[in-house]
């Protein structure tokens, strides 16, 4: 069985092979989202997600030495390391104290500020094609923009880990929490996308009215971001 | 190398001190893991994560070495702690001494 999903949050991806797992899915191989699963005995396996340190996989080190815990390495995709384990092995989790916690989500932010760079850059370029009159470069400009509020929320979402992590520990207690992005901002960047790319297809109507409901959620998107924020301050 | 030991280096995580007790003689992670777990009566129990991150700074720091390495495809290592490691060791076990000393005074 194949299934499509994009996630941005290991622990979601976490919990969501694990809840396969529980259903008598076992996941065996990705590729670019897509994610392949055999056949198990209902709650077989335990998976959990590490980080590596580089983008080609990781050293045989690593994968003999997780084997001499019983842990297989399923799958490396960049960083990315899923592992699973027999259930009947016991609870599996990776990190059990604070203090590898932080390090792994540490990880997690750089690796994510690095991607959110080279996507602004993108950005940027596809911009400057716009207003150069490049084709599609306005349509992929925004789809680029709306990829980019998910990471900025991925990463604001690690940094509010990090923060409860490092007060767990008695660290200085952080100035308030910064809340998310409204995912209609991303939705609408995107419906905005699929307005211009349509544009020739479409009668003049129907792409009106695109278009409103686009700029409805992206200005939904940038209230209701507004008032998590105040919301935020409140507490 | 320099092997002072630094106000940075104490004191040590929970882990970092069961790890280094269990390497007072050569041991392999999963030893490493179960001894833990013995020696506490089974309150910590080591991630494999957190186990390996950190044999791969103490190994970098030079508080603990490679003892001896399977031959064939699957390499099981063992480690043991090194001398300086050894004294950071005692250094955090005063350390602790002071604590439980300084602890008493609470008893009335």
């Amino acid at each position: 069985m194949k299934k499509f999903a994009l996630y941005f949050d290991k622990d979601k991806e976490m919990e969501w092979l694990n809840k396969m797992a529980q259903e008598g899915y076992a996941m065996v191989d990705f590729f670019a989202g897509l994610y392949t699963f055999e056949p198990c005995e209902k709650g077989e396996w335990q998976y959990q997600i590490d980080i590596g340190n580089g983008f080609f996989g990781v050293k045989k080190e690593y994968s003999d030495f997780m084997s001499e815990m019983g842990i297989e390495v399923v799958k490396c995709w960049g960083p990315w390391v899923i592992l699973r384990r027999k259930a009947q092995e016991g609870r599996f989790e990776l990190f059990s104290d604070v203090d590898s916690q932080i390090e792994q989500y540490k990880k997690i932010l750089i690796l994510f500020k690095v991607v959110t760079g080279v996507e602004l850059l993108a950005l940027i370029y596809e911009i400057y094609a716009g207003f150069s009159g490049v084709t599609l470069a306005w349509p992929i400009a925004f789809i680029i923009a709306a990829f980019a509020f998910v990471l900025f929320n991925v990463i604001i979402r690690t940094k509010n880990i990090l923060a409860e992590l490092r007060e767990r520990k008695g660290e200085a207690k952080d100035l308030g929490r910064t809340k998310n992005v409204s995912p209609a901002v991303s939705a609408g960047l995107l419906l905005n996308a699929v307005h211009l790319l349509a544009a020739d297809h479409i009668p003049m109507p129907f792409r009106i009215v695109l278009l409103v409901i686009s700029l409805g959620l992206i200005s939904y998107g940038a209230i209701d971001t507004a008032n998590r924020k105040n919301r935020a301050d409140h507490n | 190398m320099n092997n002072k030991i630094t106000e940075k280096d104490l004191p040590l995580t929970e882990a970092v001190f069961y790890i280094l007790l269990a390497l007072r003689h050569p041991n392999h992670g999963y030893g490493i893991i179960q001894e833990v777990e013995e020696m506490t009566g089974g309150r910590v129990t080591l991630g494999a994560g957190t186990l390996y991150g950190a044999i791969q700074t103490l190994e970098k720091k030079n508080w603990i070495s490679v003892y001896s390495e399977e031959a064939g495809s699957r390499k099981k290592k063992e480690y043991l702690i090194t001398d300086h490691g050894r004294e950071v060791f005692l250094a955090e076990r005063d350390r602790i001494s002071e604590l439980s000393e300084n602890a008493k005074k609470m008893e009335v």
